[in-house]
């Protein structure tokens, strides 16, 4: 029997779960996965905080607008409902989790001044390659002309 | 007060265990349980409540009120759809209630009095505590209310509730934060200010569809505190989003449909619908349902005066007395006060009165009186409240030649409850041609009928020269000289804004702006479609303020090669915008203008100016029957 460290498990059927969503047309498919997917990535926080952002933020980008918007919602009042939440605890990757609200039409969850340091940089970074991009590029567009960043 | 026969009291109190729901034996037609509702229910099917009868009737799709009983047998109605039209006929009291609640709260609000109380004095003196109407609005709007309600996960909610969040209509991001819009109506305003307090009836929408789609939206949101579908910030994002996204005219049936009928539905049972309606026959408040709509007028017309106008208290009581009542005061131009008076009486000493039974003495339900109070010379509106399904040509068109006649020079606004038609003004023009010219009549004024609503402000703003108070200053103070600016100046390619500000009357005055891309395509930013994002553009409008004042707010940040075009039309068109003082504040990096509305000059449209694609300003300042470019 091979040991396998905590969150190895999840990390997997999150990984597998990110593919099938980004290799998915099918909106029912799409559906069941997004719904699927909410237990896992709130269950991720426990194991991974840095990767479970990383993995929202893959939600937020990969799947539509109308799925990511409950998709990170729920993830978010999961992670919020834990005693050891705490949003910087994704050091390098707490981008990837206002990111992920940016992209997914949550940011009225983004916590100020958290979110307030970590903006400018969020804004910067180049986001390609989106479903329903330009729904989201427009949210970025918006922030970065609020703040001034051409 | 509407002439109908009053019910007398306490016919309605039933045995204990003797009800509707409770019967040992289910109902097994609608015959059978129209006659259980009449005789258990108290309803006066001849005469008091033969308004219901005929909407019972119409909705149906039955001949008519008359031989009701046997038409609900020989077409075959079922017990289900007789309860859900009865419920339904029923709920326009229920956005009545709400919206006296609300004016009751926000007078509240505004005295000292922390228990203010209403006060009935038609038939016997009955006061009316917030509590009670709290209770009453919850109740009866969650009763009338017929609706399959859907069952949702927790994941479907969140995917309805963003339904309702819109960049640019339900929120803008200032300073790097979310910013949730407010809607302009006031009692919305009032609600959310207060949360916790009874939901806020559904918006009225024509189209059938969106109505079901918001009914059943609605049902969820008052299940939510069981079913803890909803969080109280989701409730009030929903409700105020649903306001502000119908303002701003986005299509709200397409999505609600893509996540409300894929959901299984739990359909609302004959017992429950049974017991929902002996509810509302059991609540006080439905014995004094025909005080209620004079009230509801009453509340209607002191809220198009503006919210200048002061209401009247005695001791914590607002009164409604059949002798008389002060109810409110505002201050009118060019000096001096205007008067709100329930039930004022004035002798009628021109002609004999043509109403029968109506004596010399004339009591119209609401006067409002110029000073002195009581002179009618000095009445500058008489309103009189018909709470008829249909209009009665004699009868209405009598009371309005009595009260013409009793006031001589005032307007007199008859309302109705029910539709009315042109026959009733044809009938005063017959009977006192003199008089016919200061006569109205407005059919279907209830909460579902914003033409009728919005007909009725017209009226009284139109009657009573409300005075105005300051118009809020708006923006940037830097004033262009015309001259200057007609040379033309370099516009700013980049971010720029344009606000809009005026006094109360008119009472709506709209933004508009095109948006001209060099391949000629054109886009239309107002208050229907609150933003443009096309060619790289951004632009919104910041709200629709319909009662006065704005200030409305365009903000943009445009490419290279984009035009923009503003203009400001006359909505509510009370009055002219000729020297109504409105006026505007263009602000981009490189210009700032102030332009005050021409002082002569006819047209509904104050086209403003244009910043050019090449970033040449090119002011009109020009009133006109048109738009500068189509409006979509």
């Amino acid at each position: 029997m091979t040991d396998r460290a905590p969150g190895d498990e999840v990390f997997a059927t999150t990984s597998d779960m990110l593919r099938a969503i980004r290799e998915s047309d099918d909106p029912e498919a799409l559906r069941s996965l997004a719904e699927h997917l909410v237990p896992l990535l709130v269950a991720y926080w426990d194991a991974h905080p840095h990767s479970a952002m990383e993995s929202l933020l893959g939600a937020a980008r990969d799947l539509p607008l109308g799925l990511a918007h409950p998709v990170v919602r729920m993830v978010v009042q999961g992670w919020r409902g834990k005693p050891t939440y705490d949003p910087t605890a994704g050091t390098g990757a707490q981008w990837c989790y206002l990111a992920a609200l940016i992209l997914s039409e949550n940011y009225d969850l983004a916590e100020h001044p958290w979110a307030d340091d970590l903006l400018a940089g969020t804004l910067t970074v180049g986001y390609r390659d989106m479903r329903d991009g330009s729904r989201k590029m427009a949210f970025v567009e918006r922030l970065r002309r609020d703040a001034g960043i051409r | 007060m509407s002439e109908l026969p009053k019910p007398p009291r306490g016919r309605r109190s039933r045995r204990r265990g003797d009800s509707l729901s409770s019967r040992a034996a289910p109902i097994g037609s609608s015959r059978e349980l129209w006659r259980t509702i009449v005789a258990r229910g108290g309803l006066d099917v001849e005469r008091y409540d033969r308004a219901i009868t005929s909407e019972l009737a119409r909705a149906l799709g039955l001949p008519g009120p008359d031989g009701f009983e046997t038409s609900l047998e020989r077409h075959g109605v079922a017990v289900e759809d007789l309860l859900a039209a009865l419920l339904s006929a029923i709920a326009p009291y229920a956005a009545m209630l709400q919206e006296i609640f609300s004016f009751f709260l926000e007078a509240g609000a505004r005295s000292s009095e922390k228990a203010l109380v209403m006060r009935f004095d038609f038939e016997g003196a009955q006061e009316l505590g917030l509590d009670d109407f709290r209770d009453w609005v919850t109740r009866l709007d969650a009763a009338t209310s017929v609706v399959d309600v859907p069952v949702l996960s927790s994941f479907s909610g969140l995917e309805l509730r963003h339904v309702f969040v819109r960049d640019g209509v339900t929120y803008r991001i200032d300073d790097g934060a979310w910013t949730d819009v407010l809607p302009t109506d006031r009692l919305l305003r009032a609600w959310l200010d207060r949360p916790g307090s009874a939901l806020p009836p559904r918006p009225a929408v024509e189209d059938p569809e969106l109505r079901r789609l918001l009914d059943q939206v609605w049902a969820l949101l008052r299940a939510s505190e069981s079913t803890e579908l909803f969080g109280p910030e989701d409730v009030r994002t929903i409700v105020g989003g649903t306001s502000l996204l119908l303002a701003a005219g986005v299509d709200l049936t397409s999505p609600l449909r893509a996540v409300l009928d894929g959901c299984p539905v739990v359909p609302t049972r004959a017992e429950d619908l049974l017991e929902r309606l002996e509810e509302v026959l059991s609540l006080p408040v439905w014995e004094l349902r025909s005080e209620l709509y004079s009230v509801w007028v009453g509340t209607r017309l002191i809220r198009a005066l503006g919210e200048s106008a002061r209401v009247h208290h005695v001791d914590g009581s607002i009164s409604f007395s059949a002798l008389g009542s002060h109810l409110a005061t505002c201050s009118v131009q060019p000096a001096g006060n205007a008067h709100v008076i329930a039930e004022l009486q004035t002798e009628l000493t021109a002609a004999k009165p043509l109403g029968k039974g109506r004596s010399t003495r004339i009591r119209p339900d609401y006067v409002v009186s110029g000073e002195p109070i009581g002179d009618a010379r000095t009445t500058l509106l008489v309103v009189e409240c018909k709470q008829y399904l249909r209009q009665k040509r004699k009868s209405f068109s009598e009371a309005l030649v009595d009260y013409a006649r009793g006031h001589p020079g005032a307007p007199v606004v008859l309302v109705n409850y029910g539709p009315t038609t042109e026959s009733v003004l044809e009938r005063v023009e017959e009977l006192a041609a003199d008089v016919s010219c200061r006569t109205e009549v407005i059919g279907r004024l209830r909460p579902d009928c914003p033409e009728a609503l919005a007909a009725f402000a017209r009226t009284v703003r139109a009657a009573v020269p409300v005075a105005e108070p300051p118009a809020p200053a708006i923006g940037p103070t830097n004033l262009v000289p015309i001259d200057e600016v007609s040379r033309g100046s370099q516009a700013d390619e980049e971010a720029g804004s344009l606000s809009l500000a005026w006094g109360a009357v008119p009472a709506d005055l709209d933004l508009h702006a095109w948006v001209q891309a060099g391949d000629g395509s054109v886009e239309h930013v107002s208050f229907r479609q609150k933003a443009a994002s096309r060619h790289s553009m951004h632009l919104t409008l910041d709200r629709d303020v319909t009662t006065g004042h704005g200030p409305e707010t365009l903000c943009w940040v445009r490419p290279r090669g984009v035009a923009l075009t503003f203009a400001v039309h006359n909505f509510s068109g009370e009055r002219s915008l000729a020297g109504c003082a409105a006026r505007i504040a263009l602000t981009t990096s490189t210009v700032r203008l102030e332009l005050e509305v021409p002082r002569t000059g006819a047209g509904r449209w104050w086209r403003l100016l244009t910043l050019g694609a090449t970033g040449i300003l090119q002011p009109t300042n020009a009133l006109s029957d048109a738009p500068p470019l189509p409006a979509s």
